[in-house]
């Protein structure tokens, strides 16, 4: 099983519940995925995001259950077919012996650079990591204080990458998506100008931060525009998909950013508002006066003395319109997450036609909405075990 | 069932004061179905009434099946003994019970009796009997004129009715209206056609307290109470 | 090998917590058999010494005062099977995460630490034997209903898993039992079948949608109100076949296309190419007039002026197609919510499950999805229906248990119950189906005979904690009781510990498996002993999977706070709050912390983002 998102993890879970053991390859540092960094989007009442779904997937994850979870394990090839397939794992160093870390803290405490810390405060497993740049060892001191503190000896200052070849009958592959790079499009200012972020930036500011992070990004101001379809629906851009999870997540953090800042003003500027997803049709329906619709996607992102000047195209009215913002939220879509070890993939990099023996499961193989992925586990279990039922 | 209401806290409140040891007595029947009287009801009530009489009073807890036998009620005679006064979570008939099983405590009723009915929802009881002893619900659809009809009317409804619903409590639906409905869902209108008699209410309370008395089930027990 | 007491483990994570708490008070802590201290109870080392010193003190309970982390969780496990603890006679206490990381006040942690120790000591004395396992045989059977794409995918991987899908043509009149061994009444043109199966996967008939239309026709179709990607697939199908295949003139009025799903945007886009005509309708602007078997439908497009076109065949795209799975899912046991799709909303049931365990929901049965979701669904569940009704034989853990001696047949268990876990039968009495039951304790806290038992925290052991909890040595100031909900509250609370965040130690916690569980007594009881405050801390609505914990608790705190105005009490003290559980900012709010955790926090995070991107 390559990726421990919600969909890796979910099929992993399915698997060792039927008595397959089962070992799941997740190249971070922790499992969760994306979704294991995404915020709480409920305004008066739950939305549906899926946060708490995946939240609950990664709690799930009893040691001793069946699954054999491998991180910092980054798949370098797979050969074979069913029934023999040999997996290429490189393990990345972590500092840190996963199995004998009890999150004491010890070694935080003491570091003189902060150099080794938890990944998060939910984090699976809850291991700290050493970040060997940031270390003084990095600069050729011998500091060993963390080593030398830790009480359970967990500490592995001399970690080295290594390599291990594995052996699987099925191979599934959850590796997942990557948020478009919404610098490429440099009109929209991304990474150029302040006050231009992602949906996924927002994403992770409420969840590390709170509604706090809100009031720290827009210090005094009011108005914010959610610019869709950023890397979606965008054959310029190679990008001709709808990536489905983006209007759903820019309604969802409107909602929220208007409930968490009284006074603030949200705009969605979309082409068609796909408000389907379970939850958002009643959002939808009660849509605070705060939040408005604009059909029309601005071209561009100015910076002006009072703000950030949007220039859009008011399909309603036919006009061309230009309005002032404070923040500009780019509602990034899904891209694949690349080549995974060598896999077949369509044009648009999703993949697909896999050869025998190997089961892909959610974002890898096109747009999914945390839900989605959690099905697509299930879905991607079943297909293994057919597999593995063949071979018996 | 009998459905059963609490009375108001202050009035339990007035009725058990000058006791020093008081039993608070739920019924495992009617009065817990009905939420009235059943062991949460006693336990909340017990509690309340610790801290509204203060420290004077010591305040014993029990519920048992039924109030309404004798088997039941003895399975609490120490309990009742200790106390001065039980103060009764069952219906009207369970106050009386424990009156005549323990003729020397003073029996005080903590529910106000309301009427025989059944759950129309999770928190909705509606009446549906009066006992009147002499039943006709064969010729009324199965819909009880007597009970649910302000005025107890055999044949037809007053003039009162508005829009389906009765003049004295506009919150209920007239009886007759329900009877019509029902008999034309059956298909059996003509029902209505016969007139039902006037009717000798003996049978009912009217007649004075009632009594049944079965010769065959006497039998059963060798001795006469 | 009763009489021996209860014995106390104390972890200090390897010496770390000693700082923050006065462990040697905590060892000597009144009313325990034996007592010891560890450093490392989550590594191999640390359980096997406490499972020999367990077995020398020959004690009939324990409490393990440690952490929360699943390591502990097993070593607990693991220690008490190894000396012969019973499971319910065994307590661990979060000492890490709960108290020691969270106070920033040694005395006052400690104070709570002991009290955390006493009540835990005190649950485990109140504990009772959990009700015997029960084995669910189920015959490796699922029905399948409904006959669209889902449905035949459903059946198809059901069948490469070693199961039998029952595929019916007929109406589902009844359907009882629990997962593993439902019975469903099926009515046929022939009469009446039954079936014994071990779930179900129901699927709408999606309503066939191609228009009568003949060649060379002009053809208009209407897609209002939401962009259901389901209607967008149908029609789009058809416009682009009218148009390229039959020599139609297709229109295509609608507001939002909804793409969202795999393949509709392209779709969308060879429609386009194809000669289909897409005209975007803005609020009010659509006429439509019928005039001798024509329609003439006028359009006002912005900046284009007004268009108009006479078509042969008008098509709307119908936005109740799927009412009909409404009675489906009545009969299954999952009301439909107002207005919309089969299954209620609920953020842990997605995406194919319901409230009733072994009952899945797939495609239109469940939302307006498209053909490839339909079919994903349907694969998704086959998966899923397979672990409770592989064949073979399943233990089941009985969660919650009926006192017949005290049930009064009230049936109030019955209509609570959220997940169609209580029955009842001619001559029977009441009965959790243990296979069903999901344990949230709904309806040992509505029923007023106190019959019904969780075994996870009985009435009187949850009672008996939250008393020791409530006495003990000072806090420094009247204890707030929280009482946290497994699902929401639990997670959070300890994400606050991993943060180090520090909140008054006069917080006192109360874990509980749902909102739902709590009735007004257990809200008073505290305030009458004491307490300042008492929080409820829970899921929101449509994130509760046992559907009414929230609502439930909203109601009870109405009756709590009413009840402590008689009291003398006061009825300002009781709240409920909603929280998701990786919102632990909003609950370090509720507490009083402030949760912006600054830099260090930040720091590390954007350090794991970049470990994990790298």
């Amino acid at each position: 099983m390559v990726g421990a998102g919600p969909a890796g993890l979910t099929a992993a879970q399915a698997l060792a519940a039927r008595g397959i053991p089962v070992l799941l390859a997740e190249q971070g540092p922790v499992v969760g995925g994306w979704a294991a960094c995404y915020a709480c989007k409920a305004a008066t009442d739950c939305n549906l995001c899926g946060v708490c779904l995946s939240a609950r997937v990664s709690r799930t994850m009893q040691p001793g259950a069946g699954v054999t979870l491998k991180v910092d394990a980054h798949v370098l090839g797979i050969e074979g077919g069913p029934g023999s397939f040999a997996v290429r794992l490189a393990h990345r160093p972590r500092g840190v012996d996963v199995s004998r870390c009890t999150g004491c803290g010890r070694c935080a405490e003491l570091c003189p650079v902060a150099a080794i810390a938890q990944p998060h405060p939910q984090a699976l497993p809850m291991a700290y990591l050493l970040d060997q740049e940031a270390c003084l060892r990095a600069r050729g001191e011998e500091c060993v204080i963390c080593r030398e503190a830790c009480p359970f000896g967990a500490v592995l200052l001399d970690d080295t990458p290594s390599e291990e070849l594995v052996q699987a009958d099925v191979v599934v592959l959850a590796t997942g998506f990557e948020p478009y790079p919404a610098a490429r499009k440099g009109q929209l200012g991304y990474g150029r100008l302040p006050g231009v972020i992602t949906t996924m930036d927002l994403e992770r500011g409420l969840w590390q931060h709170g509604p706090e992070y809100l009031s720290r990004l827009l210090p005094g101001s009011r108005r914010v525009a959610f610019v869709h379809c950023v890397g979606s629906r965008d054959l310029a851009a190679g990008r001709g998909w709808c990536s489905q999870v983006c209007c759903p997540t820019a309604l969802r953090l409107a909602g929220r950013m208007v409930r968490e800042l009284p006074g603030l003003e949200a705009t969605l500027f979309f082409i068609d508002l796909q408000r389907c997803a379970p939850g958002i049709a009643r959002l939808f329906d009660d849509l605070p006066p705060e939040i408005h619709l604009v059909r029309g996607i601005p071209g561009d992102v100015l910076s002006e003395p009072g703000g950030l000047l949007l220039t859009f195209e008011d399909v309603a009215t036919a006009t061309r319109r230009q309005e002032l913002f404070d923040l500009v939220v780019l509602a990034v879509g899904m891209d694949s997450p690349g080549a995974a070890a060598g896999m077949p993939a369509a044009a648009e990099g999703f993949l697909c036609d896999l050869p025998a023996g190997v089961v892909a499961a959610g974002a890898c193989g096109g747009p999914v909405s945390i839900p989605e992925a959690v099905g697509e586990g299930l879905r991607a279990a079943g297909a293994a075990l057919r597999v593995l039922e063949s071979l018996s | 069932m009998i459905v059963a209401q609490q009375k108001p806290l202050e009035d339990i409140r007035q009725m058990a004061r000058g006791f020093r040891r008081l039993l608070v007595l739920g019924c495992g029947t009617c009065t817990t179905i009905c939420f009235a009287g059943g062991e949460k009801e006693v336990g909340l009530l017990a509690t309340s009434l610790r801290s509204v009489l203060g420290q004077e009073i010591e305040i014993e807890e029990a519920v048992v099946q039924r109030q309404c036998e004798w088997e039941f009620l003895d399975q609490v005679g120490e309990a009742v003994g200790r106390a001065e006064a039980v103060l009764s979570l069952g219906c009207g008939v369970g106050v009386q019970g424990i009156g005549e099983r323990y003729p020397g405590v003073v029996v005080l009723p903590g529910l106000n009796t309301a009427f025989m009915g059944l759950t129309e929802a999770p928190g909705i009881w509606g009446e549906r009997c009066m006992a009147c002893g002499d039943c006709l619900l064969h010729r009324t659809g199965g819909i009880c004129p007597v009970a649910r009809c302000a005025k107890s009317l055999l044949n037809g409804p007053c003039g009162g009715v508005q829009d389906g619903h009765c003049e004295i409590s506009p919150e209920n639906p007239c009886a007759w209206v329900l009877i019509y409905d029902r008999l034309m869902q059956q298909g059996r209108l003509e029902q209505l056609e016969e007139i039902i008699p006037v009717r000798d209410w003996k049978a009912s309370h009217s007649g004075g307290p009632r009594r049944i008395v079965r010769p065959d089930l006497r039998e059963m027990v060798e001795e006469e109470v | 090998m009763n009489g021996y007491g209860t014995a106390l483990a104390v972890c200090t994570c390897g010496g770390t917590l000693c700082g923050r708490l006065d462990v040697e008070r905590i060892v000597a802590a009144p009313g325990f058999a034996s007592a010891l201290v560890i450093h490392d109870l989550c590594l191999p080392a640390g359980s096997a010494r406490v499972a020999s010193w367990l077995r020398e003190t020959a004690a009939d309970s324990l409490v393990v005062a440690a952490c929360g982390v699943p390591a502990a969780v097993q070593a607990v496990v693991e220690v008490s099977r190894a000396a012969g603890v019973a499971e319910h006679r065994t307590s661990l206490v979060d000492l890490r995460e709960g108290c020691a990381w969270v106070h920033t006040q040694a005395d006052q942690a400690t104070a709570k630490a002991l009290r955390m120790v006493a009540s835990a000591a005190a649950g485990v004395r109140e504990s009772t034997p959990p009700v015997p396992d029960v084995e669910v045989r189920p015959s490796g059977r699922v029905l399948v209903v409904g006959t669209g794409p889902g449905s035949l995918a459903a059946a198809a991987r059901l069948k490469d898993l070693g199961c039998e899908a029952v595929l019916i043509s007929g109406t589902l009149e009844r359907f009882e039992g629990q997962a593993g061994e439902f019975k469903a009444r099926i009515r046929t043109d022939q009469g009446v079948e039954c079936h014994a199966v071990g779930a179900v996967i129901a699927a709408g008939d999606a309503p066939a949608r191609m228009p009568a239309v003949q060649a060379g026709q002009r053809v208009a179709f209407l897609l209002e109100g939401d962009p259901w990607p389901s209607v967008t697939e149908s029609t789009l199908s058809a416009a682009l076949h009218l148009a390229r295949d039959c020599g139609c003139r297709v229109l295509v009025l609608f507001r939002d296309m909804g793409v969202a799903g795999r393949g509709l945007e392209e779709l969308y886009r060879e429609a386009r190419g194809s000669g289909v005509t897409f005209v975007r309708m803005e609020e009010g602007s659509l006429r439509i007039v019928e005039a001798g078997g024509e329609w003439v439908v006028t359009l006002e497009v912005p900046g284009l002026g007004s268009v108009t076109e006479t078509v042969d065949v008008l098509v709307s795209g119908a936005t109740d197609a799927l009412q009909g799975t409404r009675g489906l899912a009545e009969v299954l046991g999952v009301a439909p919510r107002k207005g919309g799709w089969a299954p209620r909303e609920r953020a842990l049931l997605e995406p194919v499950a319901t409230e009733r365990n072994g009952v899945f929901l797939i495609g239109s049965a469940r939302g307006p999805y498209t053909t490839d979701q339909a079919v994903r669904q349907g694969e998704a569940a086959a998966m899923a229906a397979l672990s409770v009704a592989a064949p073979g034989v399943i233990a089941v853990s009985a969660r919650a248990s009926v006192d017949v001696e005290r049930c009064a047949f009230c049936l109030t268990c019955l209509r609570v119950c959220p997940h169609q876990a209580v029955t009842t039968a001619l001559g029977q009495t009441m009965r959790v189906l243990p296979a069903a039951c999901q344990g949230c304790g709904v309806c040992a806290a509505a029923c007023p005979a106190g019959a019904i038992q969780i075994t996870e925290s009985p009435n009187r052991r949850l009672l008996a904690e939250m008393d020791a909890l409530m006495n003990g040595p000072p806090l420094g100031g009247r204890p707030t009781v929280v009482f946290a909900c497994a699902n929401s509250a639990v997670p959070a609370l300890q994400a606050l510990g991993r943060l180090r965040l520090s909140y008054p130690a006069q917080v006192l916690v109360v874990p509980v498996p749902c909102l739902g569980r709590l009735e007004a007594v257990h809200c008073v009881r505290p305030l009458a002993a004491g307490a300042r405050r008492v929080l409820l801390c829970g899921c929101y609505d449509r994130s509760c999977e046992h559907l009414v914990g929230p609502a439930t608790a909203r109601r009870v705190v109405e009756r709590a706070s009413a009840l402590a105005g008689t009291l003398g009490l006061d009825p300002g003290a009781i709240h409920v709050a909603s929280l998701a559980p990786v919102d632990w900012h909003k609950l370090g709010q509720i507490l009083g912390v402030s949760c912006d955790d600054g830099d260090r926090n930040g720091g590390e995070a954007s350090k794991v983002t970049a470990h994990a991107t790298a």
